[in-house]
Formats: C-alpha cells, structure tokens, sequence
C-alpha cells in the first residue's frame, strides 16, 4: 500500500472499530423479546398490507409450515368482484401488487380441489 | 508482470491454494447440511441453500479479511496474501448463490419484480428491528460483484494500481454491509446465542487485526523532513540481514535499502504491481522479489530484468565506515546508480 490508502485504511478501520460494535449493541437491544420471535415462526399462515403509493399496495403471504392441501391460490375479495391474485406452492413469503383499497382487504385461500376455504384475513388500511 | 498475455499464470502454488480452498467449501457444506438435518430433520432444501452458503461466505470473508493484516504483523502469514483473489471469487460465488436463492425463496413469488419486491416489500425503513437488511446484503454482493470481476490482472493493469487498489478497499465498507445485514435480518429472529456471540468474535477478531496492523505501520509514516540533496544517516549495515532489506521514510514514501555481496542500494519500498512492500522481501537469483506475488527488479536500477518492464524509484546511498547514508531524493523510476561499497 502507497502512503494515502494507509491513511484511508487507518482513518477507515478506526471507525469501524466504534461503529461495528456499537451497530452490534443496537441490534441486539431493539431484538424482540425471544416468545414473540417463536410466536411469529409458529403460524402456518401470515399475511400484511402495506401502502406503496396514492394507487398501490402491495399484500404479503407468509407460508411458515408446508401446505397441507393439494392446491391453494389466493382471492382478493371486495363487495364488488372476487380477484385472483396466485397461487401458493410451498413455504415461501408471496407478494402481490394490487390497486390501493379504500377500506378493509379481505383475502381468502382458497383450496379449489375441495372448494375449501383454508384461511381467511381480513387486512385494515393502515 | 506478464510479457506477454496469459488469462492466467498457474503455478503449483496457485492449484494447491485452490484445492485447499474447494476440498473447505466442499467440507463446510457437507457438515452444515447434516448437522443441520439432524437436528431439525424438517428444514426444506432452499433453507439449507441459503443458511449454508451465507454462513460460509461470511467465514469466508472473515477469513480474507484477516489475511492481510495477519500478513503486515507477521510474514509467516504471506503465503496466504499470494492468491487471496482465488479465494474473494469464491467468495463472491457462494454469496450470490445465497443472495439468487434468498430472492428467489422471498420475492420471486407473485407477480411483482423480485429485486424491485427486495426494495418495496419491506417498507419499515423507520424501524431497526424490522428494517429492510436485505437490501444491505444486495449493495454488499454489488460491491463483491465489482472486485470478483476485476480481480485479474487485465484490470490492475489497465485500472492502475492506486484505483484498483482503492475499488477493493471498498471491500470494508461491503463488511460494514455485511455486518449489519446480519444484525439487523437472522439475529432479530434467532432466539440462539450461538449466532450473536460468533458474530461478535469475528468483529472483534477482524477490527483488532486492521487496528493493530494500521498502527504497526502508522509508526513508520512519520516523515522527516530533509533539505535537498543532503544525505542522511539512515542505518548501520549490521542492522539489515543478508539479501534483505531495512525500510526507512524519510520523504514523501517508503524506501527499501538493500544488502547483497557487500553492496547497498536503495529503492521505492512500493511494488509496481499491487503496491506490495519490497523492502519486505529478500534478493532471489540477484533481484528484490516481492513478497507479495514475486515481482522482480534488479537493485542497482529498480527495473524489472528483461522482457519484463516493470521500474521504480531509486536512490542515492552510500556507506562510511559502518553507517548507511542515503539522500532521500528520488531518481526517476529505473535510474542506475551505483551501489554503497563496504568492507
């Protein structure tokens, strides 16, 4: 190394050497309390609404266990029509675009072998 | 130092090196798998994939890391720095097999783009505990993307050694990255104190390392200021081993003061290469090799011997009695002078 990039590499590692373990404090104070962690991976199923923008929002499907029907697809459903959304395969977070609700989101998964419903949510607007 | 083109120059050194490197990753990764589907027989394959790669390649990146300022603290450490590119490619390829599969397991599904749905999916950009950590892994797999590919000789060359140099040094700001992808993504939901105290031992281990190796060589950049050509009391000849080198700073860099068959030259401590420091190294079949991927000159003249074209600064020495004189004025790269004679 030539005497400028020691310098950058002496300035660089000293500041690393505050901001690394103070980042490791941070995070390890702001960490959740250890029952809602395993509370949270318990679920087979969780599902958030998020606004993106004035006419978007985007839905997120957290799968946590295998599914245990044969197929299972996903429905946005308002007082005026039923839309599909997709389908869910397997464990896996799924993210859907739709257009921004005025109200309350009602999603359903929906095993249509057996014309099931599996599970219901219903997401308030934020 | 090529005369001529050669994707790559393989020696022995450099096959064995990677055969060390593949026999470890293939190991690592069979002992995570089964461990890990021994003890939680249910774990799906994409999860292996993801945990096992990402917890390599941050070994990995410890471990390169450490290299260097193993290296500068101690030369039994050198043969590791000699191909420590093999190993940040290795690297880089396990991280994106993590960062591919990672994306495809949580935003390839649906029908949104998966990198715009890394950015977008997660929008608690307010909050520590639920901040979006991925996207600090993708800026890191960038910045390794950007040194996995130019690390080869075609871009030291045509980079020049100070850019290039400076575009891998970005590699700390990617450990940053890194460091906290990892704190603020697995270890919010990993109720284990395994992962947390690991971790803190490889910051604390790789800070240390830099920290220690910056200030080693912090005390030797404290320059001293000579009036022109005015020659300086820089060492005794005893103080320097055979076909080895002293290095001193008495102007704006580095120099390296050689010892061979009763003779004394002087030259810039910097290689032309990777700006490897040539005074620590040692005179092999009558060049100043350096240590750190063996870049040769001749110690009369700084230039590299024949068909290689590789100079660098030299410098006036001389000696009386025992004591070596030198004058820290440069000679423009390759400039012959004649040696400091003792008895």
């Amino acid at each position: 190394m030539i005497k400028p990039l020691r310098r950058y590499h002496f300035i660089i590692w000293r500041t690393l050497a505050f901001v690394l373990p103070f980042s490791f404090a941070v995070a390890i104070i702001v960490r959740p309390p250890a029952s809602e962690i395993r509370g949270e991976a318990a679920d087979a199923f969780s599902a958030e609404l998020a606004m993106l923008n004035d006419s978007t929002a985007l839905v997120t499907i957290n799968v946590g266990k295998p599914l245990a029907t044969p197929s299972c697809v996903v429905y946005y459903d308002s007082p005026e029509k039923r839309t599909l959304l997709g389908r869910l395969d397997h464990q896996g977070e799924y993210r859907f675009r739709i257009e921004r609700p005025a109200g309350t989101v009602t999603l359903n998964l929906v095993d249509v072998i057996h014309q099931q419903t599996i599970r219901s949510f219903s997401l308030p607007e934020h | 130092m090529s005369a001529s083109y050669q994707a790559i120059l393989w020696n022995r050194q450099k096959k064995i090196y990677d055969r060390v490197i593949a026999a470890f990753v293939l190991l690592y990764l069979v002992t995570f798998v089964s461990l890990t589907v021994v003890v939680n027989p249910g774990v799906t394959q994409e999860t292996l994939i993801i945990r096992s790669t990402a917890t390599l390649a941050i070994l990995l990146l410890h471990v390169i890391l450490a290299i260097g300022p193993l290296a500068r603290l101690n030369p039994v450490f050198l043969p590791l720095l000699y191909n420590r590119r093999h190993l940040g490619v290795t690297m880089f390829f396990i991280g994106a097999v993590h960062g591919v599969f990672s994306i495809i397991q949580f935003h390839a599904l649906g029908n949104i783009n998966p990198v715009l749905s890394l950015f977008t999916s997660n929008t608690h950009y307010n909050s520590l505990s639920k901040f979006p950590f991925e996207v600090f892994g993708f800026f890191a797999l960038i910045i390794f993307f950007l040194m996995a590919i130019t690390s080869h000789d075609f871009w030291l060359h045509n980079l020049g050694p100070r850019v290039w140099k400076t575009l891998h040094m970005t590699v700390y700001a990617a450990y940053a990255l890194i460091v906290l992808h990892v704190l603020l993504g697995i270890l919010q939901y990993e109720t284990s104190p395994v992962l947390a105290t690991v971790l803190a031992t490889g910051i604390v281990t790789i800070v240390s390392l830099h920290v220690l190796a910056s200030r080693h060589e912090h005390r030797f950049d404290q320059p001293v200021t000579v009036g022109h050509e005015q020659f300086i009391k820089a060492c005794s000849v005893d103080d320097i081993g055979e076909k080895r080198a002293k290095v001193v700073h008495f102007g704006a860099e580095r120099i390296a003061i050689f010892k061979y068959n009763n003779q004394v030259s002087a030259v810039s401590n910097v290689c032309k290469h990777q700006h490897g420091p040539l005074g620590e190294g040692k005179i092999i079949d009558g060049c100043i090799t350096c240590p750190w991927h063996g870049y040769q000159y001749l110690p009369h003249n700084g230039s590299s011997p024949p068909p290689f074209k590789e100079k660098v600064a030299t410098y006036d020495v001389k000696v009386i009695g025992r004591d070596v004189w030198i004058n820290p004025q440069a000679f423009p790269e390759g400039t012959e002078r004649t040696p400091g004679m003792y008895e």
